[in-house]
């Protein structure tokens, strides 16, 4: 495959499905916005002489926030050009892509449709849009373009309701489309008509979830979009037709008007200015697919304490979860530092402070009572801290932190050596099978209470405790704690650290088997192993966890791509038990990344970074990172030259993996 | 636990929001965590007042129970957080409860909580008071508003709230005002910062900007002597700062 990448941002792509795995290479674009999202595939289908950007996943088309749900509006804008009476057969071209435009190209004889998507950004509560534009190229005159939007107003998480419970009305040439208090309105055509219709949607990846039958397929999502109506617009010869919308709650003609009069001339220059800041890899594919990462890193956003926050992805999984957001942090901190600025990151660790409670953290925001039960994301939450007054300085920030660091490192602070017990389920493996925690081994005879000891959540204790001691100067024996951690979790037979070890009732057990959590603790607690030790333990990751991936862009063979959760034997993914079993979850890199370059291995980091950004424009949503990868294995409906690559499944967009650290630099001033 | 500070006044218009939003930036700037609650819901200025238009999560939406409480607090640049109102008028009402429920979240992690209270003598100024540990009054020094400060001294009294003093807004210096000493005589209160009536505070209200976050400003001074007596620390301004505003006075800003 080749990637046209002769303009600055934006990217040639062909309209083309990747039947690979049941279509689970399949591309899509998203135009990320505060609280927003317009996504559809990168390939085109036909429905009844209509053409529309297909859909994969039923939480696809525009969503936004109204009055803190999310909310789907659009499935799709369906469209076709009709001249003399008979449809226009469009066949597909390619699509290009910017991180905030998304234009379809299609040729009917020498008459050539291209069609753009944009949302905008919206500075108005509850209020969302953007635009269709066609532009039209042909040598036949008295054409008519006729829209029919599919919308779907529901919940994303709901089901579609029903036809008679929608009111489309076509007045002054807009086309209104109302359910339960909310709306979606286009405009403004030569003709509108009122046609409300069922139509029925198989959204062929679903949720990201498999099931094994002969081979191994995707669990469809049906769906019932309407079509609304027809809108209809006279065109000739070179024409370009700019159809606005708005949706969300109380929504007005004017709004319309807003929503189209936005460009793309403000995400250009905003780019450009950001660009400006870093330096990037050498290599020219390599830079701009760097360069597109940083600029998609930076549409993660949604409004929370008055501020925009990184959301930790999409489709689903939108909301601010903690430890997404303060992974990114950590490993990012310098360039959000860049761009959006110290006070920015003061505001979020500040107000951040408000979820936390008895020595634990909310796992996410929500408008409900928050769930607390996250002990990775609260010590996570206090490096981020500690990193944030070392980087500034700010004596003001460190004497506020204070208390808190009172407060967490005195409710943890148990037991005589020193290490935390706490839940299995409180950190980064956080699955459950009826009720029990995947971390704990099957053939442990044990009770779910706090006698776990996880290496990473300890990892975290210590490192804490020694910025505790460094700015507030506390005093805490380190040394103790780091031998107990040390005895606790370290196989020196095997150099590598246990998964989870659990000391109570007089047992005292571990599990030997490898995983990412102990890549995790190695990364955090590089300067205190010996040199030999972690050399020792990069052996076990690279035979035992790492995974290898053949880039489609980069002419070069098999590369390292990312870890393992867990070395199990539960090597396919198919639904949320196996989540945290034989699988890759990129947001471990950035933590190897630390390991290779303590042991000199960078070459292995570029690798992965490379293969990384390979990923982000080959396959899932272009700009962005899965969050979750099965390994190759079971039986694939449809092989590809590329099968053997981890499939991405769960989380088309995630914050967490899409780090940036690495390949890119801020420029010395 | 959160120190609660109310801030009162007998009648709109005295400058109450200021205060609540000065006194709190003041007391953050000396390290403490401190929550801005804006319950005055019919007249809300707090956000704008902190730079901050409130397009949504607000009180109203926590009352409403749509939203818990976390979810409405904002941060200010300086960490302070608040809760805005909504600016279109809704018909939530405060109640004991509600403002309890808010108040106790915020004691996890605030040092003090200060609420904007709604003025006169409903029901908003009552609840506000039963969950308060100490109040602050703010008046104007006209006769007819030094008789409502009166009043919630006698309120204050009956439920056992301790009065801190009084805030003596927009003073003039002209015979017709009270005088501080006639003040304090009248309401057994003692008048614990003086804020002259000056076109500093209209342009910082206009630029939505807090005099406290102006380290040389003399009224943001006032702020911070207040929020250092309230917490038995010290503050001591800029020896500088007097040249400072002489030169700014010169270059005509």
């Amino acid at each position: 495959m080749k990637v046209e990448t002769d303009k600055e941002f934006r990217f040639a792509f062909p309209q083309e499905e990747n039947p690979d795995w049941n279509y689970g290479r399949n591309k899509s674009f998203a135009l990320k916005r505060t609280d927003s999202c317009w996504s559809s595939s990168l390939s085109s289908v036909e429905r009844d002489g209509f053409v529309m950007p297909n859909r994969d996943y039923p939480q696809q088309g525009v969503v936004v926030k109204v009055s803190g749900k999310y909310t789907k509006f659009l499935d799709a804008p369906a469209f076709k050009l009709i001249h003399d009476k008979k449809t226009l057969k469009l066949e597909k071209e390619d699509v290009e892509l910017t991180p905030w435009e998304a234009t379809y190209t299609y040729r009917s004889g020498n008459t050539v449709l291209r069609v753009s998507y944009y949302l905008s950004k919206s500075t108005m509560k509850n209020k969302y849009g953007g635009w269709i534009k066609f532009d039209i190229d042909s040598e036949l005159d008295d054409l008519r373009l006729v829209l029919c939007p599919l919308v779907d107003i529901r919940k994303i998480e709901e089901d579609s309701p029903p036809v008679d419970e929608y009111n489309v009305e076509a007045k002054d040439h807009i086309l209104r489309v109302q359910r339960g208090g909310k709306d979606i309105i286009f405009g403004s055509s030569d003709e509108t008509e009122v046609k409300p219709e069922e139509e029925r949607w198989t959204y062929k990846l679903g949720l990201g979830y498999r099931e094994k039958k002969n081979d191994i397929r995707f669990k469809e999502i049906n769906r019932k979009p309407i079509r609304t109506g027809i809108l209809t617009y006279r065109v000739s010869g070179k024409d370009s037709i700019k159809v606005g919308f708005a949706c969300g709650k109380d929504i007005d003609k004017s709004d319309i008007q807003f929503f189209k009069g936005t460009d793309t001339q403000k995400d250009l220059e905003k780019a450009r200015k950001m660009l400006d800041i870093f330096s990037f890899p050498n290599n020219d594919i390599e830079r701009r697919f760097m360069k597109a990462r940083l600029l998609s890193f930076f549409r993660f956003s949604v409004k929370e304490g008055g501020m925009e926050i990184p959301g930790a992805g999409e489709w689903w999984l939108k909301d601010v979860y903690f430890r997404d957001l303060f992974e990114s942090i950590f490993h990012n901190m310098e360039v959000y530092r860049q761009v959006k600025g110290d006070e920015w990151l003061k505001k979020i660790l500040t107000w951040a402070r408000i979820y936390l409670e008895d020595g634990s953290m909310a796992i996410k925001v929500t408008e409900g009572e928050p769930s607390y039960n996250s002990t990775d994301a609260l010590l996570l939450y206090l490096l981020c801290a500690a990193k944030f007054y070392e980087k500034t300085g700010d004596k003001n920030f460190k004497k506020s932190m204070r208390k808190t660091f009172e407060s967490v490192v005195g409710s943890l602070n148990e037991y005589d050596d020193g290490l935390i017990r706490c839940r299995p389920d409180c950190s980064r493996i956080d699955s459950k099978i009826d009720g029990r925690s995947t971390r704990i081994p099957d053939n442990w005879d044990v009770e779910e209470n706090g006698g776990f000891l996880l290496p990473e959540v300890n990892a975290l204790w210590i490192r804490v405790l020694e910025k505790y001691n460094k700015i507030y100067g506390t005093g805490i024996d380190i040394t103790k704690i780091w031998k107990s951690y040390k005895n606790t979790f370290w196989d020196g037979k095997k150099g590598f650290l246990y998964q989870i070890v659990y000391k109570e009732d007089g047992k005292n057990l571990e599990d030997r088997r490898e995983s990412s959590v102990a890549v995790v603790s190695l990364a955090l607690l590089k300067d205190h192993f010996f040199g030999y030790e972690i050399h020792k333990a990069w052996k076990v990751i690279e035979e035992r966890l790492l995974v290898g991936r053949k880039p489609v862009f980069f002419d070069c063979g098999h590369m390292p791509f990312g870890i393992l959760t867990k070395n199990s034997r539960e090597n396919i993914y198919l639904d949320d038990d196996q989540r945290h079993e034989a699988v890759v979850w990129p947001r471990d890199c950035p933590y190897l990344f630390k390991i290779l370059e303590k042991i000199g291995r960078e070459k292995v980091k570029k690798q992965i970074i490379k293969n990384m950004l390979d990923h982000q424009m080959s396959e899932g949503a272009v700009f962005y990172n899965h969050g979750l990868f099965s390994l190759p294995e079971g039986e694939n409906p449809h092989e590809t030259s590329l099968s053997s690559n981890p499939i991405p499944v769960r989380n088309p967009i995630k914050l967490a993996p899409h780090f940036l650290s690495g390949d890119i630099e801020v420029k010395e001033r | 636990m959160s120190d609660v500070i109310s801030i009162v006044s007998g009648k709109g218009g005295t400058g109450k929001t200021f205060t609540a939003a000065n006194l709190s930036l003041a007391l953050q700037k000396f390290g403490n965590q401190v929550v801005c609650l804006d319950t005055d819901l019919d007249s809300p200025n707090l956000a704008m007042q902190l730079g901050h238009i409130p397009e949504d999560k607000t009180i109203e939406d926590v009352l409403r129970g749509d939203i818990n409480e976390l979810k409405a607090v904002n941060v200010h640049g300086s960490g302070l957080m608040f809760i805005p109102s909504s600016l279109p008028l809704t018909n939530e009402r405060i109640t004991e409860g509600k403002i309890k429920k808010m108040v106790d979240r915020f004691s996890g992690f605030a040092d003090h909580t200060v609420i904007d209270a709604p003025p006169g003598f409903r029901e908003g100024f009552y609840n506000s008071m039963k969950v308060s540990d100490r109040m602050i009054v703010v008046t104007n020094p006209e006769f007819q508003a030094i008789q409502d400060v009166r009043k919630i001294a006698d309120e204050a009294r009956k439920h056992n709230v301790k009065i801190e003093g009084v805030v003596l807004n927009k003073v003039e210096g002209i015979l017709e005002e009270a005088s501080r000493h006639e003040i304090e005589k009248i309401t057994g209160l003692d008048v614990i910062q003086t804020i002259p009536h000056h076109n500093e505070v209209r342009k910082s209200i206009h630029k939505m900007q807090p005099l406290v976050a102006d380290k040389h400003s003399k009224i943001g001074h006032s702020f911070r002597e207040l929020a250092a007596d309230l917490t038995g620390k010290r503050f001591r301004a800029p020896w500088y700062s007097k040249i400072i505003r002489s030169l700014r006075k010169l270059k005509g800003e």
